[in-house]
């Protein structure tokens, strides 16, 4: 699954640990650039442009995929 | 905005920068993030030293800096220019005008027009637009474009969104009638909805300054300021750039039947070097024609880096008839470009100002 493969790298973790359930603003690894490198990858991938007022409303990866969903249809 | 504005051209360009300068090493350690991932900020955006004013130094008075010396260098006066068009959004005051105040330093004749134009990223093109309208006037043959900010007095130093890519800077422009001069070709977008994408919140009379706007407070984006100091929206502002800016610049080209061939520079704000390397990237225009070097060794000086980055481009002969492309991004949103020749200016140059 290349989304989960490309996402553990954007966060800095192991594929194991991309959940549904994942806070993904709370790992060490999130900062401004992992922001813009989400941001950027998801213009990039599946053409979705994801704002601040969006990130701020969602915690998890699965709220993520909800959103990216939602945004793609 | 689509226009043409004929028989003029810039024929000189000075920056100013204060002498005083910060090295994006030596603040790490403000930022709340933690250091390996600040470390990891500084290669991707091109981080590595910015100017700074010390003291009370205004962006007025490094454009009186660079005036003098330019006045100096040039033999001209202040009676020489017939209008001065101010851009910047760190003013001396809220009233009277700072351009009236520059008038008066500068020694210009009574009858100059004089205008501020509070503009930041797209506000060296906000000014050359103006200049060009002037120099319509039969009355106006030279104008002196004043353009720069220091910001870095309402940037929190404990903001890593901002801080770090922020300089001070000035640069006065010459823009001149010139029959033979092919002119400026314009494009000026403009996007209010999204005014609060970067924004100073108080300070104006919609949110005056009290004693809690000043109150430092940790923000959801892990940085700490305060409600008088510059905030910005990062995400939203990148995917501006990366989406809104590309696409126009595009259409710019290709609806004069030109394409990034044709074009020996593009000019483009230095917002950081990220940015317009990606930017460049979608043109798909030789990334050797779009300088981004000005945020690693000055900072962005909003309406300042495009008159730095000509001027970090090369000596005044080296511009000879060339066909290049401004353009300027951000605050407002507002953005735009001026297509224009380029040809071997009077003097171009970047001066340092002691004590500042």
């Amino acid at each position: 699954m290349a989304y989960e493969d490309d996402l553990a790298e954007i966060f800095e973790i192991s594929v194991g640990e991309i959940q549904d359930e994942l806070a993904f603003k709370s790992l060490d690894s999130w900062d401004s650039l992992t922001l813009l490198s989400l941001v950027s990858y998801l213009k990039d991938n599946f053409e979705v442009v994801i704002s601040n007022g969006e990130i701020n409303q969602i915690e998890t990866l699965g709220q993520l995929q909800e959103l990216i969903q939602n945004k793609k249809a | 905005m689509k226009t043409h504005i004929a028989n003029v051209k810039i024929s000189s360009i000075i920056a100013v920068v204060p002498e005083q300068y910060s090295k994006y090493d030596d603040e790490v350690s403000n930022y709340n993030q933690a250091v390996e991932n600040s470390k990891k900020l500084k290669s991707v955006m091109g981080y590595d030293e910015h100017r700074v004013i010390s003291g009370n130094t205004t962006t007025a008075d490094l454009l009186n800096h660079g005036f003098t010396y330019l006045t100096q260098q040039t033999g001209l006066q202040g009676t020489d220019f017939d209008a001065l068009v101010l851009v910047t959004q760190t003013p001396d005051y809220i009233l009277p005008p700072t351009s009236s105040v520059l008038h008066g330093w500068f020694g210009l004749s009574e009858d100059a027009y004089c205008v501020d134009i509070n503009q930041g990223c797209n506000g060296y093109i906000m000014g050359l637009v103006q200049a060009g309208m002037l120099l319509q006037n039969k009355d106006i043959n030279r104008v002196l474009l004043c353009v720069g900010d220091t910001l870095s007095t309402r940037t929190s130093k404990q903001d890593r969104n901002s801080y770090p890519l922020i300089g001070d800077a000035a640069a006065l422009t010459i823009v001149e009638f010139d029959k033979e001069a092919s002119g400026f070709e314009v494009e000026l977008m403009n996007r209010g909805s999204a005014f609060d994408a970067l924004i100073i919140p108080a300070g104006g009379a919609r949110q005056p300054n009290t004693e809690f706007t000043k109150i430092p407070t940790l923000a959801d984006d892990g940085n700490t300021r305060s409600s008088e100091q510059l905030v910005m929206q990062g995400a939203d502002v990148f995917n501006f750039t990366q989406t809104v800016v590309p696409e126009f610049l595009n259409n710019f080209i290709k609806s004069r039947d030109l394409n990034w061939d044709q074009i020996q520079f593009l000019y483009l704000h230095q917002a950081n070097s990220f940015i317009i390397k990606k930017i460049a990237e979608s043109l798909k225009i030789d990334s050797n024609k779009v300088p981004d070097a000005v945020v690693g060794k000055y900072g962005n000086s909003s309406s300042a880096t495009i008159p730095l980055a000509i001027a970090m481009e090369g000596k005044p002969n080296n511009h000879e008839n060339q066909k290049v492309v401004l353009s300027g991004f951000g605050v407002g949103l507002s953005w735009g470009a001026i297509m224009t020749d380029l040809d071997n200016l009077d003097f171009l140059e970047i001066i340092k100002m002691n004590g500042a």
